[in-house]
């Protein structure tokens, strides 16, 4: 079946992640992110394209976002207040528990700064939050009875997850953002090698390999460290979540180890409250901060203090963490006009900025003057500072990634156009899987593995077990005879009984890979389709086998048993009192030489094993014995010809030519050694 | 598929211990728990009134360890741990071991210490981490015995299990130590320290609810909540033939945590009951579809007043009516002066009493009194609740979102009415020390830990309450070695399994094909069911589950199936086609693969499978045609009777049909026969490549695929 794949936003671009999945029959939505870039409905993911009649609950299975940054949420309020969409909707605990605050965060600045209509009330945010299902990581939920789907940890942010889904037999892994490298609170990605029919991955930092993060932590300590030794105040514009967190650990454990007095704010409200959040979820953190919280939480910062407005002027140095980020608006761009007049201060954005703020001003080039709005021009003279700790993984992580889900297609979105060329040709040429870079509203199409599933006798997954004893008798058990066992305990085939009594006390090997199987398939129909073992045909197709059988003389001449005889413990002095028994005997025993134990044995006269039997051939006559003895004993070389001492009868089934075969040609060989 | 019991349970009129099973399906051996039963560690006298002159010598010198008190004869001396019947599994041939909760946990380093184990371990994430909690608390308590009898030689038996000496005990202690058989000597251990459990737990898979986790590739495990405890859960097993639910302790009744997840086993064709509550024979059995839950447990004990209209609110609640009821015992002590023990282990209610408790102190203005839970894992637990939403009801759920605590507790903390201290004496606790006040404290069975040296302050204070809330306790012999006792005792025991007419409305849920109920269960219990879809196991006995006729399925690659063009087959309205290929079992899934090894076709001639099927019968005259086109033609044709040429290995059962055969001759390039019958040929040649140059001109006038 064909998998399609469309991007309603974050298609050659960053900014309002949505992605349309038809995978198995079914519609999944990934992400449902808003652009932070635009303001008017662009801002939204084109929804016009999923349902022209908007029943948007009809045209979607489930919603699945990956975790709660606005260009991957943000819309998503939108969509199910306004837009009307009903159906489930699924994120991790952290996201849902934290998303809200984003969202919330997000409204009172848009509000706030532009006077703007808000898009969304409070109300709806949170009853848009009420249809949510939360997850759990590596929890298989079934959305339905063909849809399942499943959450890995993805690092970026907390709470932030990639996703399996497995619709029918077809299956596809959204990573959403994700960070192969674990930082101060989160792990690193984790996924299982899925080998789904499509991987669709972000590419952020499509050619970029970054450097060593803790020299750019260095740095960021030694800049503040320098300023605040000097007396002056550092102002850190930061969302409530995710940055905020990581750069308040860094500085709190620098504080603690190097002692400073220097007080460290937080813009009460949302921060303070996100910490608390950040607490209760503390499993979803890295292992250290795991391993500490009994003793002390991380995010129980013990050098950080709210922050009320009145100090904004009071004096000596300080450093502020203030929301929100890009010094977009509120107490972050208010702290910024007071601050950034002295050069002894020191302003550090961490992260992007959005073309249009101030945050995104300060960071071209180095103004000394800035528009704050129309009617007010600030003098800058502090010093400004970017630090650039992305929460992305880079060009070297997305194809580690690749390699290890190890998709049969690749899908790029979340990323800069130029880049994404680059990387999907990488992908395509480097490690050989057709890669993709869709537009918005571009679709691609691929197709997955598309199992066939049938019926299978459980004849036929007995049949493997006696073929490997043809093959090789001391071999290690193969898996197919644990799975026959399973089968059916009671009536077990002699060979296999075998078997079991053989290996009962040593560890069985659990090897249940590719063990060979020739069988006949019987298609009745598309839908009804059964494997039989070859045996089993007759009685299915109703037609009479015509079996094929073969028998051959083997003649054995004197020098050659002599030859026998002498080689074995048995050998007797003379050949004279051997009857054909005593030789047959002696032939057994080479031939079980060179088959081993199992195969063949000896029964009434005769060598036998599967379909073969070996007998002595009623032409053999005694005088035979007594002629060919006479001329050894006379010394006439026999080589060429002369009189038989016996003839080997031999029949076998067609099944078992290639064993019959060998049998008969080692005996033919051993004659040809003498000569 | 076959089920092992391992409890050490020995009559069928007594309550099992252990629920400790090993469930043999699609060649994997799984362990299900590992439990300890600590109810046989009453036998042992109290760490503190070891080497007191207080008791009394019962015996002679020989048994000079044996004391008396209160009419109970107790052993004095290092206590050993005893397992379930360990001995019944070949630990070098155990695949996995399926933990569901951390009771079942406590005994496994006895397992993993053993240099042969090599199974995957799998519990929850909880689970590990509240099990290994109560395992460092038991090996720090167990330290007080250390102190005072001196380490044990390893390797040396206790005088008391030895053979000889095992004769000469009073037979009820006799009972408890080995049952009947002296077999049961081989379940007792010397415990284990914190490098076995360290070792232990490095080797645990720790799993999410829903998480799916692999052996070896036939078998697919996945945890779902009981509804015990936090983390506490039940397992899916499935293979390619078979799939278990395996219930393991647990409520279905509302509590703190995540409830009972019914939806997970559905599907399951076998439901396995590993941990049944005993009911007694009294209790009654409703009919099938009444309402199922069993809120007087605790009256059945004769002891606790249950109710469910204790609290104002109960109807919004999520807490256990017994819980409640606890916790109104202990105001209503406090409120009188009197001091509160209550003996509990960190799993699976101790938070919930905590919350509850908070509750009820604060809905009668005493909040002033100070509460203490005093164990090693105290200060670890109290926090760790605090951490784990995803294992809660969602009441509990919507804190997380609101931004609050998960539970009320960790409000107390904060304003330091509830501390957690590591041991009684810890300087911290004297300074803070205040009568009255409520104590949770771990104890083990009574017989070490806090809990002991507080009952034995208290047990003369008429005003103070003793609260015990632990199943399957002998409450005579725990409190013996206490006694006088003036301190009163309530006994509300806190529901940890499932009662039977629990089991019969989950099994109404579930409607699995067969079902697997501890044998005391069947007898008079579960008559209200369809009782031939029920199978019973007794301890110490293997149970055979019978096959189910059952649709096997495999997945062929697309690759392959491509590969694959059926043919029509004549007289059938079918199409067939031979098939080669691999066959690969991943998650007990079977699945077919383009054959990687080349066929060994050895000798064969190609086109002339050793498996191919043929049908049809040999027209002569084509024949000769097919082997002319071969390059032989000194051929002569006879007739003769079948009878004379009869080889009884093809014998097809049809010979009515046909009497005649023909003979085909070759007599160049040598001497070859073929005999042709109504349903098979017969090629006599002695040169091996004339002999396959006949073969495939025989095949090719035959019907093939
Ligand atoms: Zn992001």
């Amino acid at each position: 079946m064909m998998i399609k794949c469309v991007p309603l936003g974050a298609g050659q671009d960053v900014g309002k992640s949505c992605v349309i999945v038809t995978v198995g029959g079914k519609n999944v939505m990934f992400d449902c992110g808003m652009h932070m870039g635009f303001q008017d409905e662009r801002r939204y993911p084109d929804f016009s394209f999923i349902s022209k009649t908007g029943n948007y609950t009809q045209a979607i299975d489930c919603v699945i976002v990956t975790h709660f940054h606005l260009d991957h949420i943000g819309a998503l309020p939108y969509f199910t207040e306004i837009c009307g969409y009903e159906g489930p909707i699924y994120m991790t605990y952290p996201t849902k528990a934290l998303a809200p605050l984003m969202l919330e965060d997000y409204r009172k600045v848009m509000v706030d700064r532009k006077g703007e209509q808000e898009q969304f009330s409070v109300l709806q945010i949170h009853q848009c939050m009420k249809r949510v299902t939360a997850i759990d990581l590596r929890q298989t939920i079934k959305v339905d009875a063909d849809l399942e789907i499943r959450a890995y940890y993805a690092g970026h942010v907390l709470g932030a997850a990639m996703f399996y889904v497995k619709a029918g037999d077809d299956t596809v892994v959204y990573t959403g953002d994700y960070n192969m490298t674990p930082d101060r609170h989160l792990g690193a990605a984790q996924i299982d090698r899925l080998e789904p029919d499509l991987l669709i991955t972000e590419s952020t930092y499509a050619t970029t390999v970054r450097d060593s993060k803790r020299a750019r932590e260095r740095d960021f300590l030694k800049a503040v460290h320098t300023c605040v030794a000097a007396g002056g105040k550092v102002l850190i514009p930061v969302f409530a979540l995710g940055r905020a967190q990581e750069l308040c650990i860094l500085l709190d454990e620098y504080w603690e180890r190097t002692n400073l007095k220097v007080p460290i704010y937080f813009s009460a409200g949302l921060t303070m409250q996100a910490n608390v959040y950040y607490k209760l979820l503390i499993s979803w953190t890295n292992q250290k901060v795991k391993d500490t919280y009994v003793t002390r939480n991380t995010f129980d910062f013990k050098h950080v203090t709210p922050f009320e407005r009145s100090q904004i002027d009071a004096p000596g140095p300080c450093v502020l963490f203030a929301t929100p980020g890009m010094l977009s608006g509120g107490l972050s761009l208010e702290v910024f006009k007071h601050w950034a007049p002295s050069d002894a201060n020191m302003i550090i954005l961490p992260g992007f900025c959005v073309a249009g703020t101030v945050g995104s001003k300060l960071m071209s080039g180095k103004p000394t003057k800035i528009d704050i709005d129309k009617r007010t021009q600030l003098d800058v003279r502090c010093q400004v500072q970017h630090l650039s700790f992305s929460a992305h993984t880079d060009a070297k992580g997305i194809l580690d990634l690749v390699k290890h889900v190890a998709p049969r297609n690749v899908v790029l979105v979340h990323g800069e156009k130029l880049k994404m060329v680059l990387l999907k040709n990488k992908i395509a040429t480097d490690l050989g899987i057709p890669c993709y870079d869709p537009a918005n509203l571009e679709t691609v199409e691929v197709e997955s593995r598309c199992l066939v599933k049938m019926g299978i006798s459980k004849q036929l997954l007995k049949a493997p077990v006696n073929q490997s004893i043809i093959q090789q008798a001391t071999a290690v058990l193969p898996s197919a005879a644990e799975m026959a066992k399973e089968m059916n305990p009671v009536a077990l085939p002699d060979a296999q009984r075998q078997l079991q009594t053989v290996h009962q006390g040593q560890q069985l090997p659990h090897v249940r890979a590719g063990v060979p199987v020739e069988g006949v398939l019987i298609m009745e129909d598309s839908s009804r389709i059964k494997l039989i073992h070859p045996s089993e045909v007759e009685s299915v197709l109703g037609v009479a086998s015509h079996g094929m059988s073969f028998s051959c003389m083997c003649p054995m001449y004197l020098a050659y048993l002599e030859l026998l005889s002498v080689r074995t413990e048995e050998a007797t002095t003379a050949l004279e009192p051997m009857t054909s028994s005593a030789i047959l005997h002696l032939i057994y025993l080479h031939l079980v030489e060179s088959f081993g134990e199992g195969i063949l044995e000896e029964k009434e006269e005769s060598i036998q094993g599967k379909s073969i039997h070996i007998r002595v051939s009623p032409e053999t006559s005694s005088h035979n014995l007594a002629v060919a003895k006479g001329y050894h004993l006379q010394g006439t070389d026999i080589d060429g010809g002369g009189i038989p001492a016996l003839v080997l009868a031999c029949d076998w089934h067609l099944e078992d030519d290639a064993l019959a075969n060998r049998a008969i040609s080692i005996l033919q060989m051993l004659k040809l050694k003498l000569s | 598929m076959k089920l092992t019991a391992l409890s050490c349970q020995e009559h069928l009129e007594e309550d099992p211990v252990l629920s400790c099973h090993l469930l043999e399906i699609c060649q994997t051996r799984v362990l299900l728990e590992c439990p300890l039963d600590l109810s046989v560690l009453a036998i042992f006298l109290p760490s503190f009134q070891s080497k007191r002159k207080s008791h009394t010598d019962v015996m002679s010198a020989s048994l000079s360890f044996l004391k008396e008190n209160s009419g109970q004869v107790l052993i004095e001396g290092e206590p050993w741990y005893k397992t379930a019947e360990l001995g019944l599994v070949e630990v070098a041939l155990l695949d996995a071991v399926v933990v569901s909760n951390p009771l079942g946990l406590l005994g496994l380093p006895f397992l993993t210490k053993n240099p042969d184990f090599s199974a995957k371990i799998y519990m929850t994430e909880a689970t590990a981490k509240i099990g290994q909690l109560m395992m460092e608390e038991l090996v720090n308590m167990h330290a007080e015995f250390i102190q005072v009898h001196g380490r044990s030689r390893d390797g040396q038996l206790p005088s008391w299990l030895n053979v000889s000496t095992l004769d000469t005990l009073p037979a009820i202690l006799r009972d408890s130590i080995v049952g009947r058989s002296l077999a049961g000597r081989s379940n007792w251990h010397l415990l284990y320290n914190k490098a076995d459990i360290r070792d232990c737990m490095a080797m645990v898979h720790r799993l999410h609810y829903g998480e799916e986790a692999n052996i070896d590739g036939c078998l697919k495990i996945k945890p779902s909540s009981s509804g015990l405890g936090i983390g506490a859960s039940n397992w899916t097993i499935s293979g390619a033939r078979r799939s278990v639910a395996y219930i393991a302790g647990s409520l279905v009744t509302a509590n703190s945590v995540k409830a009972f997840d019914f939806p997970a086993l559905e599907g399951s064709q076998i439901l396995l009951f590993g941990d049944v509550e005993f009911a007694d024979e009294s209790s009654t059995i409703s009919p099938v579809g009444a309402p199922t839950l069993s809120s007087e447990r605790g009256g059945n004990r004769g002891s606790g007043e249950v109710s469910g209209a204790l609290r104002p609110d109960t109807t919004a609640s999520d807490v256990r009516p017994q819980v409640a009821a606890v916790c109104k015992a202990a105001v209503e002590t406090v409120r009188r002066g009197g001091s509160v023990l209550i003996p509990s282990s960190p799993f699976p209610i101790l938070l919930e009493l905590l919350d509850e408790m908070a509750v009820q102190l604060a809905s009668v203005n005493l909040t002033d009194i100070p509460m203490k839970y005093i164990s090693p894992a105290a200060e670890e637990m109290l926090a760790y609740g605090n951490t784990v939403p995803e294992w809660l009801c969602p009441s509990r759920q919507e804190k997380l979102y609101a931004g609050e605590p998960l539970f009320g507790y960790v409000d107390l903390v904060r304003e330091e009415h509830l501390c957690g201290f590591k041991a009684l004496h810890s300087a911290d606790l004297q300074t803070v020390w205040q009568e009255p006040c409520i104590i949770f404290a771990s104890h083990w069975s009574l017989r070490m830990g806090p809990a002991v040296h507080l009952l034995h302050r208290w047990r003369h204070n008429p005003l103070c309450l003793l609260i015990l809330i632990e199943q399957s306790l002998d409450v005579e012999l725990i409190l013996a070695p206490f006694k006088p006792l003036a301190i009163q005792v309530l006994e509300l025991p806190v529901q940890s399994r499932l009662s039977p007419k629990e089991v019969i409305s989950v099994i109404q849920k579930v409607q699995p094909q067969l079902t697997l109920v501890p044998e005391f269960l069947l007898h008079k219990k579960l008559e209200a069911t369809e009782s031939n879809h029920l199978l019973s196991y007794r301890t110490g006995c293997t149970v055979r589950v019978p096959h189910f006729e059952n649709q096997l399925e495999v997945q062929m690659s697309a690759e392959l199936a491509l590969q694959v063009q059926p043919k029509p087959v004549k007289p059938s309205k079918v199409a067939a086609a031979l098939l080669h290929a691999d066959l690969w079992s991943r998650d007990g899934i079977w699945s077919l693969q383009p054959a990687s090894m080349a066929k060994c076709s050895g000798d064969l001639l190609p086109g002339l499978q050793s498996f191919q099927y043929r049908w049809g019968q040999v027209n002569v005259t084509a024949l000769l045609t097919a082997l002319k086109d071969r390059g032989l033609f000194d051929i002569h044709i006879q007739e003769t009777a079948s009878e004379e040429v009869g080889n009884e290995h093809f014998t097809t059962g049809d010979l009515k049909l046909e009497v005649e055969t023909a003979v085909v001759e070759i007599r160049s390039p040598s001497q070859a026969w073929i005999e042709i019958r109504p349903n098979s040929s017969h090629i006599k040649a002695d040169d091996p490549s004339l002999r396959h140059l006949i073969a495939a001109a025989v095949h090719s006038v035959l019907n093939s695929l």
